[in-house]
């Protein structure tokens, strides 16, 4: 399954994507994308089976890209992966029709559970 | 109102551990020297500002540390991006504790100490392998009713 990581930190599109290693999905093609615009591009131009996507980001914010994707009917599973993992915040994705939405700090263990069913499938 | 101090370092040394796997520990006295400065404000409900400062030497062992590379691989703009990320992190939680609805704004990095602000603050200081950083909450107004 191809996944595209979406962050405007460098430092966090390695650790999603070493965290994803370590929770045993490193077999799966990551492609990275350094703001929502981007990532919007990048799945214009490229089918992806998986978003992880920042929420705070300039140029176009993670709720904005999902909207985007949802609105062009880009058929692809969204998660978000942010440091607000408030109940209103995650209420907010999922009615924007995100799969899961992974808190920033995260572990190893909470991307095996997010992803578990997603990926393994 | 401010964020429970005792939330605030429980927020800091959950983020260091998980995302750095480095401890921070209490420290009393502050850090001398140069200094560099994160910031992230929050807008809304609660109106305010949190802020990371730390020397820019602790700076570049954080970014090595989470980059996992030698520090001497670690750019000035990887240190900047680390930085950023982990004020990122703690802001956007402390945010989650704070009334709401407010927005997180892009993390911005300065030379220089913490803003002392105008309004209510609070600053506690943290030692990180034997290096000064500190965390500051300043709230620049009560609820605007935006």
């Amino acid at each position: 399954m191809k996944i595209l990581v979406v962050d405007d930190s460098k430092a966090m599109r390695m650790i999603v994507t070493r965290t994803l290693r370590q929770a045993g999905f490193g077999d799966h093609p990551v492609t990275e994308a350094a703001d929502g615009k981007l990532g919007l591009e990048a799945l214009q131009r490229e089918a992806f089976d998986v978003v992880l996507s920042d929420w705070n980001m300039p140029e176009m914010t993670g709720i904005e890209l999902i909207q985007a994707v949802r609105a062009a009917k880009i058929p692809v599973r969204f998660g978000f992966v942010t440091s607000e993992g408030t109940e209103s915040m995650r209420k907010q994705a999922a009615e924007a029709g995100a799969d899961f939405l992974i808190a920033k700090p995260f572990t190893v263990e909470s991307f095996e559970m997010a992803l578990r069913g997603i990926l393994a499938a | 109102m401010l964020p429970d101090e005792e939330i605030v370092c429980e927020l800091t040394r959950l983020v260091w551990r998980t995302m750095l796997g480095l401890d921070a520990s209490d420290r009393a006295e502050p850090a001398e020297g140069d200094e560099l400065t994160t910031s992230v404000d929050i807008s809304g409900a609660w109106v305010g500002t949190v802020s990371i400062t730390c020397s820019p030497a602790l700076a570049k062992h954080l970014a090595a540390t989470m980059l996992a590379c030698p520090q001497d691989d670690a750019t000035a703009a990887d240190v900047r991006d680390v930085i950023a990320e982990l004020t990122n992190v703690v802001g956007g939680n402390m945010k989650g504790v704070l009334p709401g609805p407010s927005k997180l704004s892009i993390p911005r990095v300065e030379r220089g100490s913490a803003p002392s602000a105008t309004g209510k603050g609070s600053r506690h200081w943290f030692d990180c392998d034997g290096q000064a950083f500190s965390v500051s909450v300043f709230e620049t107004s009560e609820q605007q009713g935006r």
